[in-house]
């Protein structure tokens, strides 16, 4: 593995010049950690064409160098799995023990989360994943703009963590987004099988956090925990404990990682809704499906079968929605192909 | 092959039998026009006003037989799932040459919140559907609650609303019944809440202006139901909702056969307190549906963004735990669990019984 990904330029260029880099102190909005600091505050979001907004980040800076890993999740405020996952791992980092900088923004999406709205900003009705945004936009894309510019910028290693939405029932996986350049590809592999998800789902781009990222000649992954509105107790120590290891694997923390030997699957295909009505799930996450066989169905509001939902090709269920509610157009599950592992 | 031939043999014989009966009324509701002995399904048009126009789902069963007419509405909170789809389940199990009466089914009042997956009001006009007897010339929810007042609610003889625990609330089945202080319109919901089963019963005032106390302020003996948590549908929590209007059913002679239901002495709540959030933040509980607590005792907890703790929600007043908020997500004002203090059996104070 290349040094030069394990050690940061910013670092490297004061290390050079002879200054001692772990002295130096990290600002990420109003939070300034010193050397071995951990630090609270907001990255601020002025209001703009709509209402400004406060993003949470805490900000950790070890008394050792070492690289600088950035956590960010709730870009989907309702995926509370990761947003009480992030928290929880912040009060268990020492400073003290830490090589490097670790900035974590547990919430990006404040008014999603504080509305209960699933998928979107309701400020604005957008997403707030279309990186690198924009500084004069609606509220998503200044938030956006504010990450790119604050955070994504400053690191050396991202992790977006999402999980399965009030609507969507999953068990933990991970996605790998494929460049098909080295060394990027294997150091964005270690970190997955650092992180330790028993499946990894290969993508290709995107206007993803983790593409966007990557696209800077950065690693980043995106991992999932957590659905359906819980934060169960299972579900946020796979994040906390995926985060230690990937932390343990760039020598961030001490330790040693275990060799993981997940499920890969390459090639998802999305399943829709094609009538309004009720959904009836019939397979579960991860369930092995084969190509035509039904995986739920829809029935009208009087209690009438009208649609089946079958499985477009052979596969794993990646998610499946997890609410009566469907409308058409709707995503109802995601079936992934099984994927060769690659060549370590 | 048996089944069905019996099934035809009786629909033929009730057609005949009813010839001449006041029961051969077709019923209307909405565009669902059901002859005698037969189910029909439609919709209730809300025409659009100030805004968009809505169509509420309706089945209308007309029994081969003269009896009341019952209707059972659901789904005045979109995502309250486990009602809204015990009802469309319950439309296909009652058979119109068993029902002695109509039964009326509104299995989703307020479809744009459950399209749209949001919580608690109708994202039309942000408002509640609600405020009986409504406004022709208001907001959607508004003329939502118009059009069921008066092609539903001005029809029925009896009427249940449905809820559950939304897609933020925890909670285990319960009724309300509203003490309306007359006794044999009291004693009439008594039985119905009783015959429903739910082994916990709150008991209301007669204020406000929900589905059931309008009804009862027409007369008509009616009640609530809640059942299903935080956007699931469990079996057992939709069986509870289909198995109670049954045995309701069955109570007022529109089935035949015996309750099945056996509650004797069912927990009676006389009063709800509400325990608030003061801070935004992540929300943790430490107690379930039906946990009994002490005055002062922690429910649940707050921390911030940080994973610090800010607050401890502790219990106001004395009693059990008939909801508790769900997921992470606390505003300030937000419900964080609902109390309540355990009373006594009406029937022994009042004239109920």
């Amino acid at each position: 593995m290349s040094l030069s990904l394990q050690v940061p330029s910013g670092l490297s260029v004061l290390l050079i010049l002879g200054v001692a880099a772990h002295a130096a102190d990290v600002t990420v909005g109003t939070a300034v950690a010193h050397s071995g600091q951990k630090v609270n505050g907001f990255i601020k979001v002025p209001a703009g064409v709509d209402a400004g907004t406060d993003m949470p980040v805490i900000v950790i800076n070890g008394a050792k160098t070492g690289p600088v890993l950035s956590l960010i999740s709730g870009s989907h405020g309702t995926e509370y799995g990761s947003i009480v996952a992030l928290p929880k791992l912040a009060q268990t980092i020492d400073p003290a023990a830490l090589s490097g900088t670790v900035v974590i923004l547990p919430l990006v999406n404040v008014a999603s989360f504080l509305q209960k709205v699933p998928h979107r900003n309701p400020i604005d009705n957008r997403g707030l994943n279309n990186y690198p945004g924009k500084a004069d936009g609606s509220q998503s894309e200044r938030a956006v703009a504010a990450i790119y510019e604050q955070v994504i910028q400053k690191s050396d290693y991202v992790i977006d963590y999402h999980g399965g939405d009030l609507d969507e029932n999953i068990l933990p996986f991970a996605y790998w987004t494929k460049t098909n350049k080295e060394p990027i590809d294997t150091i964005t592999r270690d970190m997955l099988l650092a992180f330790g998800l028993d499946m990894i789902v290969a993508k290709s781009g995107g206007g993803s956090l983790d593409s966007t990222v990557i696209s800077l000649g950065k690693p980043g992954i995106t991992v999932l925990g957590g659905r359906s509105g819980t934060a169960g107790t299972e579900d946020v120590q796979a994040l906390v404990r995926g985060t230690t290891n990937v932390m343990r694997h760039l020598k961030m923390l001490p330790g040693t990682v275990p060799v993981e030997h997940p499920l890969w699957l390459a090639h998802y295909s999305v399943l829709k809704g094609d009538q309004e009505g009720i959904f009836y799930p019939v397979a579960v996450p991860r369930a092995y499906v084969t190509k035509g066989m039904t995986v739920g169905y829809i029935t009208n509001f009087f209690g009438e079968k009208v649609s089946e939902i079958t499985a477009p090709v052979s596969g794993v269920l990646i998610y499946i929605n997890s609410v009566p509610s469907v409308k058409k157009g709707d995503n109802l599950g995601y079936v992934g192909e099984l994927a060769e592992p690659p060549i370590k | 092959m048996t089944l069905l031939s019996k099934r035809i043999v009786k629909v033929t014989m009730s057609c005949g039998l009813l010839a001449g009966l006041a029961g051969a009324a077709d019923i209307t509701v909405g565009t669902a026009t059901a002859k005698t002995g037969t189910k029909a399904t439609g919709y209730i048009e809300v025409p659009a006003g100030v805004d968009a126009a809505t169509s509420l789902p309706a089945i209308v069963i007309n029994g081969a037989n003269a009896g009341p007419t019952l209707a059972v509405i659901a789904g005045a909170h979109g995502t309250e799932y486990a009602s809204i789809v015990a009802l469309a389940q319950l439309a296909t199990q009652v058979r119109p040459s068993e029902l002695s009466g109509t039964l009326i089914i509104l299995p989703l009042l307020n479809v744009a919140s459950y399209l749209q997956k949001v919580v608690h009001v109708n994202p039309v006009d942000h408002k509640g559907v609600g405020g009986y007897p409504g406004k022709v010339d208001g907001t959607q929810s508004e003329r939502i609650a118009y059009a069921v007042y008066h092609q539903v609610i001005e029809k029925c003889d009896h009427l249940i609303d449905y809820h559950g625990g939304d897609i933020d609330e925890d909670l285990h089945p319960y009724s309300y019944w509203t003490n309306t202080g007359k006794p044999e319109l009291d004693k009439i919901s008594r039985d119905m809440v009783f015959a429903f089963g739910l082994k916990m019963i709150i008991i209301k005032e007669a204020r406000g202006r929900g589905l059931d106390n309008t009804a009862l302020g027409l007369g008509k003996a009616s009640i609530t139901v809640e059942a299903g948590h935080a956007g699931t549908t469990e079996a057992a929590d939709i069986g509870v909702l289909i198995d109670g209007t049954m045995n309701v059913m069955r109570y007022l002679k529109m089935l035949h056969g015996p309750i099945t239901s056996s509650l004797q002495h069912p927990l009676w709540i006389s009063k709800l307190t509400i325990a608030k959030s003061e801070q935004d933040g992540i929300f943790f509980p430490s107690v379930v549906p039906e946990a009994y607590v002490h005055q002062g005792m922690s429910v649940g907890y707050i921390t911030d963004y940080f994973g610090n703790k800010i607050a401890d929600v502790t219990a106001p007043v004395t009693g059990v735990i008939t909801l508790v908020c769900s997921v992470p997500t606390m505003k300030k004002g937000d419900n964080v669990v609902y109390i309540g203090e355990i009373g006594n059996d009406p029937s022994t104070s009042s004239a109920a019984r």
